[in-house]
């Protein structure tokens, strides 16, 4: 029996946020317009020639009805954004957005709401999954969308071992991987063997295109299954590439979720790449975009956009800040306030201050199982790590950084008042006390010269820190100046070595480091929950305990049984993700928040600051406050699709 | 004649194969590989990879096989089909990237040289003539000083005050509106808009040491007895300068020439860097920051044979001009 | 006999005054002024480095609590008249979080005098002995910051100062191994000559024809990853020797070429002088000059390299303290926006390049006047 959960029926309850639900219902609801819907006027001639079929035929039956943020908006226009990388994408995708079957609610980020799938249930032992797809929505070709795709990405895709060697731990649970079945055209059924609710939290959060569905019908040329492998094989050669497998990645946008190298894709998503040369990449509407706005008008509103690529984080600083960019966010950061303000008036922008969902930028973690037995010893000594916590004045830092805008914490679950946030644990050992970090130390018998002081045994003692210094500006490398002057005046002999990124994962995943710094992210409700870094449940994120993340990863056939308070925080999150309720969730993030800080594993900073999102003055219906963060990829949070340029 | 060019071209080969080596093991030699680095960009912004992403990848991109499995595959493609390898960041041909940029290379390259000799032949001749006297020591300091600004700081500085003070769109060689507009003049123009910044910074780090070999070779000049006898005839120097100026420049032009252009590639990197140049400059750069194998090798190795074809030139050339070292 | 007469005559005539060649050489030096300017600045920057912690006013991890103060100068005109000692007056900052800017408001009325060997933070002098004194100063609460203050609040000029302790080295410890690695090699190839000659001057060639980029990378990311800073300074600058060496071997070489042939080196050969005994007492010293001069033109580009190194990422990072550290932090828009005094350690590494540069040339000049060929 099918119990429907389509419209949060069970979290409005439990949450009883009674605003947000009735807004969840109106976002939901489709209007049927018996006049038929408007679309961008640059369509017109093309509908007129007959080369594009009316509106009405382009749109699902019952298209996504998106309440604008302030206002109905109008057609047209070309917005600019910028991208630092091949990879990075944050402030296009705020703007062209990214389209998963299921997606997270604007106003909270947490409840799961329809987006491409019109609703999905759970059967009552949370073992089958259910998702029904929108009637008529077409790709953007012109072809339909059906669960022939989705089933097309299942079994051609993530279960074809030439593509995809190892089974992707998210769809295993129980041990099994699950099953995809098509009911029907529009209707996927997911078999879990234990009940696995929180699936929908995936399917919701990993939004990239390629994640849930692939057009079958455009990527059957390049699959064996469907070509004769010899004519592959063929074109594969022709393409440049040596195997099938190369050509099919390359064609299904497998990494290059922004197909700047293949055009010839259809998408689902609000644009469509065109042509990509001298490092602009230039996207069109999608036609077929499955969004219409409570006025009955197809979304987006913008017409076109114009992505540039912008190596240098001071030539994207200057852009953004002499008003070349319509949004942007990804690579901005507080301690470059001064410039944007500066600019604002003469450049025609507006910097609003959204929240970061870093709990920390810079979180200190010494290795509890380091190589050598001596600093193992000490820094297994909760006496040694409490001192360090009461070395570092936090406001400090949070002045002379964040312009103290951020919050002196310890790792928590974000944001501050929310359902996971325990005030008086992210205060745990916040206070600056260096004189007691000072008798701390005496007390474990490190002998202080008046300089540097020794090992309990004698022996001199150095505290290495390795890190990256990348993310959050030039944020951390001034924390970790100043944590140098706050550790070597209680008499600790700190040295620092900077990395580059992959060193650092190389470094500490081999158990090579003393001392560890990250950004604290994977942070914020309920989005922890998938891979918690408050816990050192992966080897990649495990730097305050290498052995341990080592031992849990591996299920405890390699390295170090951690200890029993350890194992018991672990289970109190395996039991929360198992169980994915609310109840259970805010229990799990408690759990794991309280012994983190009690236990003084990780040494947390200033988190919670404020991230600048600037916002050319010609963009329209963005929130005025709301959170920047790579949670919720950017702004794809809040309707991309309904800002419009005026 | 023929027989030295012989000789020079039989020592390229092995110093060919010793250079494809080296180059090999230089992208190799940072610990890690492009898939690492890849996923830890990946992970340092919030994404989680997983060990099958990591598998698939790994696969696709052969970088299981043993290192010298690797090299003679690298070297193999690109001697038997003239294939470079394909970008892992960029997922394109490697040939295809490095063409793409080479002309605006060579243009700022070649702009950024003509500014140095411009500015470095008269300060060179007049410090000569004007040996020790206080405007000798104006026009050296001030030729010199471009040496001295870290490339990257001057870089920064005209940005900034070209962005600010002039309105100028920055970064790369055109402005948003003439990016992907057809060859005009108003796009020729907006390009020596943005053109004299790099050029300026490029070629004034190399004026201090062109000046200082037009001045040691107008020196050398002036004490030739051509001189003297024309001086004791009441003649001044510097009309007998500006006679010969192309006699003295030819000489250090022709024997830095190996250098000019490899030099003027990786000289321009960290100023393409800052500046966000549609050069080769910055792609060698990212590739070998994200461990881009191919694209990094491809590049280290064309900018070492392009300095041994350029040496090899500059010999001849030496050689066809003064017998003697043809003859050692 | 005539020969051991020929031989000892090139080693005596150093013994006499007027003749002899380093004193020749600081006769023409002399012509060259901006040379001997130059040599003057070099002294005193490297006095500068040395005396540190007495010239700087303040530590250089010492916060002030005033971040991104300009620079503020004492004043003789305080109070609508001259006035001395100079003062520098109070300065309170506040944060004006309208434009994030920190808005610095001198108060006239706290004036405090600039003296000499005024008490300040307690420095050590390379662990041997402490004080607390520095040469100019003012007492605390007084902005005296010549270079303004950095982000968080400390004295740039002070960093400055303490700065060039390791930019300065790091061009003396590079040059000497460049010199080692250039003089052996580069000697070994120019007197023997032959397959040995050969098989340097391919790895010379080879050498230089890599760019110094990757290479710089390739080594840096090589560096071990548990160095302490010390150790990685000093991986930096065999880095930076072993890309350098290959200009002063070079050198060496082509002064071997043309030396081996000259008479008193026959002479001493036939004399039956060890070939270490002919390259160590009559090669080395007479082109000593020469390699002075080359030497002293490499440094700069040693100085320069590592500031290169540090905007890469690839070389000394804070907290590691050095001009191109500083530089690599000023290296933002935001300072150009808001606190432009932080690129004054740019000038620092102009004056010194220039100086070196200078001091190079006049160097040669002195050593050699007719010499071209070794320019290029």
């Amino acid at each position: 029996m099918l119990r429907l959960d389509t419209y949060g029926l069970r979290r409005r309850t439990l949450l009883s946020v009674a605003a947000t639900a009735l807004t969840a219902l109106f976002l939901t609801t489709s209007v049927v317009y018996a006049e038929g819907y408007a679309q961008s006027p640059i369509l017109d001639a093309a509908v007129a020639a007959g080369t594009l079929p009316p509106v009405n035929e382009r749109l699902p039956a019952a298209p996504l009805v998106i309440t604008p943020v302030s206002e109905v908006g109008t057609y047209g226009g070309t917005a600019r954004v910028m991208h630092s990388s091949t990879e990075e994408f944050g402030d296009a995708s705020s703007i062209v957005g990214m389209e998963g079957l299921l997606r997270l609610k604007s106003e909270d980020g947490t409840t799961v709401e329809p987006n491409i799938a019109e609703s999905w249930a759970w059967s009552n032992d949370d073992k089958t999954m259910t998702l029904k797809l929108r009637g008529g929505q077409k790709w953007s070709d012109g072809e339909p969308f059906t669960s022939a795709d989705i089933l097309f990405w299942w079994e051609d895709e993530i279960s074809n071992v030439e593509l995809n060697p190892t089974m992707p731990n998210s769809f295993i649970s129980g041990g099994e991987t699950m099953k995809v079945t098509a009911v029907d055209d529009l209707t996927v059924q997911i078999d879990f063997a234990v009940p696995n609710h929180l699936f929908e939290l995936w399917v919701a959060t990993q939004g990239y295109q390629s994640q849930m569905f692939q057009p079958a019908h455009y990527l059957k040329q390049f699959h064996p299954r469907y070509t004769d492998p010899v004519k592959l094989a063929e074109m594969a050669k022709t393409a440049g590439f040596a195997t099938w497998a190369e050509l099919y990645a390359n064609k299904a946008l497998t990494g290059d979720v922004f197909g700047t190298l293949n055009f010839d894709a259809p998408v689902i998503r609000a644009f469509k790449p065109v042509s990509t040369s001298a490092g602009l990449t230039k996207l069109e509407r999608n036609p077929y975009y499955f969004k219409v706005d409570t006025a009955g008008n197809q979304l987006p509103y913008i017409d076109a956009v114009d992505l540039t690529l912008v190596a240098s984080p001071e030539i994207y600083t200057l852009k953004a800040s002499s008003g070349e960019a319509d949004l942007a966010l990804e690579n901005t950061t507080i301690t470059q306030m001064p410039v944007y303000l500066d600019n604002a008036e003469k450049a025609g922008y507006q910097v609003l201050k959204y929240n970061s969902a870093f709990s920390s930028i810079a979180n200190m973690m010494l290795n509890q199982t380091a190589e050598d037995p001596d600093k193992r010893a000490l820094f297994q000594d909760i006496r040694f790590r409490t001192a360090l916590e009461w070395a570092i004045n936090r406001n400090e830092i949070n002045d002379l950084v964040f312009f103290g805008l951020g919050t002196p914490m310890q790792l928590s679950i974000l944001p501050i008042g929310g359902r996971c946030w325990d005030e008086a644990v992210s205060k745990t050992n916040t206070q600056f006390d260096p004189k007691g970090a000072m008798a701390l130390l005496d007390e474990i018998g490190m002998a202080y010269d008046g300089e540097y002081r020794t090992l309990p045994n004698g022996k001199p003692f150095t505290l290495t820190l390795t890190y990256w210094p990348g993310e959050g500006g030039e944020a951390k490398r001034k924390i970790v100046e100043l944590s140098q002057t706050y550790f070597r005046a209680i008499g600790i002999n700190f040295d620092v070595r900077e990395v580059e990124r992959s060193f650092y994962f190389e470094f500490t995943t081999a158990n090579k480091h003393e001392m560890a710094l990250w950004h604290a992210d994977s942070a914020s409700d309920p989005l922890w929950v998938n891979s918690p870094k408050i816990i050192p449940i992966r080897q990649r994120h495990g730097a305050f305990a290498t052995l341990w993340a080592t031992w849990f990863e591996t299920k405890g056939e390699k390295g170090e049984e951690p200890p029993k308070d350890m194992q018991e925080t672990v289970a109190a999150w395996r039991k929360a993700k198992a169980a994915g309720t609310p109840e259970a969730l805010v229990e799990g993030c408690k759990a794991v928040v309280k012994a983190n800080a009690e236990g003084a594993w990780t040494i947390g900073t200033v988190g919670a600051f404020p991230q600048p999102l600037i916002i050319s003055n010609a963009l329209h219906n963005v929130p005025e406050t709301g959170w920047a963060s790579w949670d919720w990829n950017y702004m794809v949070r809040y309707h991309p699709e309904q800002f419009y340029l005026k | 004649m023929w027989r030295f060019i012989l000789r020079r071209l039989m020592w390229m080969i092995p110093t060919l194969v010793i250079i494809s080596i080296i180059s090999f093991i230089i992208i190799q030699l940072p610990p890690g590989d492009y898939l690492a680095s890849y996923i830890a960009r990946l992970e340092s912004r919030g994404s989680n990879v997983d060990q099958a992403t990591i598998d698939s990848l790994r696969m696709r991109y052969g970088l299981d096989d043993p290192l010298i499995v690797q090299y003679f595959k690298w070297l193999g493609n690109i001697l038997l089909h003239g294939n470079f390898g394909y970008s892992f960041e960029w997922r394109l041909p490697v040939s295809q990237l490095i063409l793409e940029r080479l002309p605006m290379t060579f243009m700022v390259a070649t702009a950024s040289l003509l500014f140095a000799w411009s500015v470095a032949l008269p300060i060179g001749i007049f410090s000569a003539v004007k040996q020790y006297s206080l405007a000798d020591y104006f026009f050296t300091v001030l030729g010199f000083l471009g040496l001295g600004i870290p490339n990257f700081m001057l870089a920064l500085v005209f940005l900034y005050v070209s962005n600010r003070y002039f309105g100028l769109s920055v970064g790369g060689l055109f402005s948003p509106a003439y990016l992907n507009a057809p060859w005009g003049i108003h796009k020729i123009l907006d390009l020596l808009s943005h053109l004299w910044i790099p050029v300026i910074i490029i070629g004034t780090a190399g004026t201090a040491g062109l000046i200082r070999i037009t001045r040691a070779n107008v020196l050398d000049e002036l004490r030739k007895p051509y001189v003297e006898t024309a001086r004791s005839k009441g003649l001044h120097p510097m009309l007998l300068i500006l006679k010969y100026p192309v006699r003295i420049a030819l000489n250090p032009f022709i024997s830095s020439i190996g250098f000019i252009l490899p030099g003027m590639i990786s000289g321009e990197v960290i100023v393409s860097i800052v500046l966000n140049l549609p050069t080769t400059g910055p792609l060698l750069y990212s590739a070998l920051l994200s461990q881009d194998t191919y694209l990094a090798g491809a590049f280290v190795l064309m900018l070492a044979v392009l300095t041994v074809i350029g040496v090899l030139i500059s010999d001849i050339l030496l050689a066809w001009l003064d017998p003697r070292i043809r003859l050692s | 006999m005539t020969i051991e007469k020929a031989a000892s005559t090139s080693t005596a005539s150093t013994g006499q005054p007027e003749e002899s060649p380093l004193r020749l050489m600081w006769y023409k030096f002399r012509a060259h002024r901006l040379a001997v300017w130059s040599l003057w600045i070099i002294v005193g920057l490297y006095l500068m480095a040395i005396f540190a912690n007495f010239l700087a006013p303040f530590d250089p991890e010492t916060r002030t609590g005033l971040p991104y103060s300009p620079p503020s100068w004492p004043t003789v005109m305080a109070d609508d008249g001259f006035n001395w000692p100079p003062v520098v007056y109070g300065v309170t900052s506040t944060l004006d979080m309208k434009t994030f800017k920190r808005v610095y408001t001198v108060d006239t009325t706290r004036q405090y005098p600039v003296k000499l060997f005024v008490a300040g933070d307690q420095q050590s002098w390379f662990g041997l002995f402490a004080s607390d004194r520095h040469l100019i100063g003012v007492e605390s609460g007084g902005a005296f910051f010549l270079m303004g203050t950095d982000a968080l609040g400390r004295d740039v000029f002070s960093r400055v100062i303490y700065g060039s302790r390791i930019s300065l080295s790091i061009g003396l410890v590079g040059v000497s191994i460049s010199l080692v690695l250039g003089v052996i090699l580069g000697g070994i190839s120019g007197y023997f000559g032959g397959a040995i000659d050969l098989v340097v001057q391919r790895l010379i060639e080879i050498i230089q024809c890599f760019p110094s980029i990757p290479l710089w990378m390739a080594l840096a990311a090589a560096l071990p990853h548990d160095w302490t800073t010390v150790q990685v300074y000093f991986g930096i600058t065999v880095i930076l020797s072993l890309v350098g060496w290959t200009d002063l071997a070079r050198v060496v070489r082509g002064r071997f070429l043309s030396l081996r042939e000259e008479d008193f080196v026959m002479a001493a050969r036939l004399a039956g002088a060890s070939e270490a005994r002919i390259i160590g007492k009559h090669l080395l010293p007479s082109f000593a000059s020469h390699i002075i001069a080359s030497v002293t033109l490499s440094i700069p580009s040693m100085i320069l390299a590592e500031t290169s190194l540090s905007f890469l990422g690839i070389g000394l990072t804070p907290p590691a303290l050095s001009w191109g550290v500083l530089l690599q932090t000023a290296q933002n828009v935001n300072t150009l926006a808001i606190s432009p005094w932080l690129l004054l350690p740019g000038g620092m590494v102009i004056i010194t390049v220039l100086a070196f540069n200078f001091l190079g040339d006049g160097l040669r000049d002195a050593a050699d006047p007719f010499a071209k060929e070794r320019l290029s």
